[in-house]
């Protein structure tokens, strides 16, 4: 789907941006004869690095952006039960990344056993399932109705606030 | 979280009764219409139309499964694409009340060779089709986004009305005695039914469900339009040559304009899944490649029947390939991708209770489906091209184990949605003390 408003824009690129790196940890999660737990250096470990680095930005700046300005705009528009649903999700990925990201930072230092390595791979392929669902509710319902419900004005209020956080 | 069931809908989110309800009519109806077809198989290799349990049999499955799936997806799919609710929840319930008994007497009165069943029936089925057409219509009408959905959705609901009328004019000649041309009209009916109202549905929600599935660019609007003018002026020329003109060129050309038209649709679908950004498509999408097959197939077969091919069998091998082998198996895969995320989407429940969903999706059920369909399919084709009448019942009774173990997908996935709501209630209860 094409958008045209510039913060609907900026919005897809980082959903598709995360669905490209966490698609490829999948890949690498569930590809067979991949050592696990891997190896320092190993592609799997540089790209369980990136993930838990795109979390932050996303959980912080994307996640609360949302929900401060656009998730409300939703609401009044009448798709309050829209906008509520995409809110508990983000509580859901907010927990989940918390664990994944303490998880991966604790596996970088060495400081996991086999049973933590196990929990760091089912935590991360969790995480790919719920992002990879939120992502798709987001682009299906939230992106078009912004196109609708935000005028050129506030288009350019929106992206430079975004942009300057 | 959701909102009671209101006389008109604010949101696009509907009531998970609403959808759910027409596809757990669409799961019995689909058990039903393969028991019928167990009973039946002899009679399948040499059936070229009439009353009787393939008749029965088929319309179970085009108006029992196919479009109470349909109207049960596009209630809560269409406005999503539109951006536009659902103009009433009570007509979106009255349907299913209108169109599950309608179907139950139609196919019984068909299946029992007693028109005086059909003709109420029929009645009842065509209030509960006028009714989604005035939904379908007025979704349509006010539509804001994806045009090239709206364009389909134009063209189904053209479609719609023309196999309304086809089969009212059908059902007046069987009770009546009305006098009009039965094999034109049920060929011009069987078009309008199949092609139209729900191929063209079919291939527009595809226009943006399957990339969401896939997580792939939509396939270019241009082409789709293009793509879709093509199919239309293949189907109004085969329907044209049906009622009024029946000359076997034209309806083969016609017939050669549909098949460039659904080559076209897949292979802008493939190109635009090529593009996806997750690699694994899932199983569904199994299903979703052997119906496009069999769209290809049913109409690469259509051609020598038009031309006047009539080999033993030949018209029941294009109906198979045209109903169970298309639309059956595309919207069987488009179910099992949406029940889970319905069902997820409504599972409510605050940080710890939202469950996910493979959590909700019982995959051993759907893979012996699949299998099972897809066997059924193989054994119902070779049954009919070798006219050996125990190999049709034999894939008739392993379509209905199919159908059982789709059952089982739904009612599983029920009982887990139903779990997780209790435990989100509970989690909410726990966290407010």
């Amino acid at each position: 789907m094409e958008f045209n408003l510039n913060i609907t824009r900026r919005l897809h690129e980082e959903h598709t941006a995360t669905l490209t790196a966490w698609s490829r940890l999948e890949q690498l999660l569930t590809a067979r004869g991949r050592q696990w737990p891997p190896a320092e250096g190993d592609e799997i470990a540089a790209q369980l690095r990136e993930c838990a680095g795109m979390l932050a930005q996303e959980v912080s700046q994307h996640f609360a952006f949302e929900e401060a300005q656009l998730f409300p705009r939703l609401e009044e528009s009448g798709e309050g039960d829209i906008a509520q649903l995409l809110a508990e999700e983000h509580g859901v990925i907010r927990e989940a990344a918390e664990q994944f990201t303490a998880l991966q930072a604790r596996g970088a230092r060495g400081e996991l056993d086999d049973a933590g390595w196990r929990t760091l791979k089912t935590a991360a392929l969790e995480l790919v399932e719920r992002l990879v669902s939120h992502v798709q509710k987001e682009e299906m319902s939230l992106l078009p109705a912004l196109e609708d419900l935000i005028d050129e004005e506030t288009d350019r209020e929106l992206i430079t606030e975004y942009s300057m956080n | 979280m959701i909102p009671a069931l209101a006389g008109a809908a604010r949101s696009r989110l509907l009531p998970l009764s609403v959808p759910f309800r027409y596809f757990g009519a669409a799961v019995v109806f689909h058990i039903v219409a393969w028991a019928v077809l167990v009973g039946s198989a002899d009679e399948l290799t040499t059936f070229s139309g009439g009353l009787g349990p393939v008749f029965a049999a088929l319309h179970l499955t085009t108006l029992g499964v196919l479009v109470m799936t349909a109207i049960g997806a596009t209630l809560q799919l269409l406005p999503v694409a539109t951006r536009q609710p659902v103009r009433s929840v009570r007509a979106a319930t009255l349907i299913w009340w209108l169109l599950t008994p309608g179907v139950a007497l139609f196919a019984a009165g068909a299946g029992f060779h007693a028109p005086r069943w059909m003709g109420p029936g029929a009645l009842l089925v065509i209030a509960a089709l006028a009714l989604y057409g005035w939904l379908l219509a007025e979704n349509l009408r006010r539509a804001r986004g994806m045009r090239v959905v709206v364009l389909h959705g134009w063209a189904a609901l053209g479609a719609l009305v023309l196999l309304a009328a086809t089969g009212l004019a059908l059902v007046a000649r069987y009770e009546h005695g009305v006098a009009l041309d039965p094999r034109a009209f049920a060929s011009a009916h069987l078009l309008f039914a199949t092609y139209g109202f729900m191929g063209l549905l079919a291939i527009g929600l595809s226009q943006f469900l399957l990339p969401m599935f896939a997580l792939s660019p939509a396939p270019a609007p241009r082409t789709a339009k293009w793509t879709l003018g093509i199919a239309v002026v293949a189907l109004a020329g085969a329907a044209l040559d049906r009622l009024f003109v029946g000359e076997a060129a034209v309806l083969a050309a016609a017939t050669g304009v549909g098949l460039g038209a659904a080559i076209a649709h897949v292979v802008t679908m493939e190109r635009a899944l090529a593009k996806r950004l997750r690699p694994p498509l899932g199983p569904a999408f199994l299903l979703v490649r052997v119906a496009w097959g069999c769209l290809i197939a049913s109409l690469a077969l259509a051609l020598p029947i038009a031309l006047g091919w009539r080999a033993d069998g030949a018209l029941a091998g294009f109906g198979v390939l045209l109903v169970a082998g298309w639309l059956l198996s595309f919207l069987l895969a488009v179910l099992q991708r949406i029940v889970p995320f319905l069902a997820s989407a409504h599972a409510g429940g605050g940080a710890r209770g939202m469950p996910l969903i493979s959590s909700l999706e019982p995959g051993g059920s759907l893979a012996v489906h699949r299998t099972l369909h897809l066997v059924a399919l193989a054994g119902l084709l070779v049954a009919i091209a070798t006219q050996t009448g125990w190999l049709a019942r034999l894939a008739a009774a392993t379509g209905l184990a199919g159908a059982v173990a789709f059952s089982l997908f739904f009612t599983r996935t029920l009982m887990r949605l139903r779990a997780a709501r209790l435990q989100s209630t509970t989690a909410g209860a726990g966290a407010s003390l």
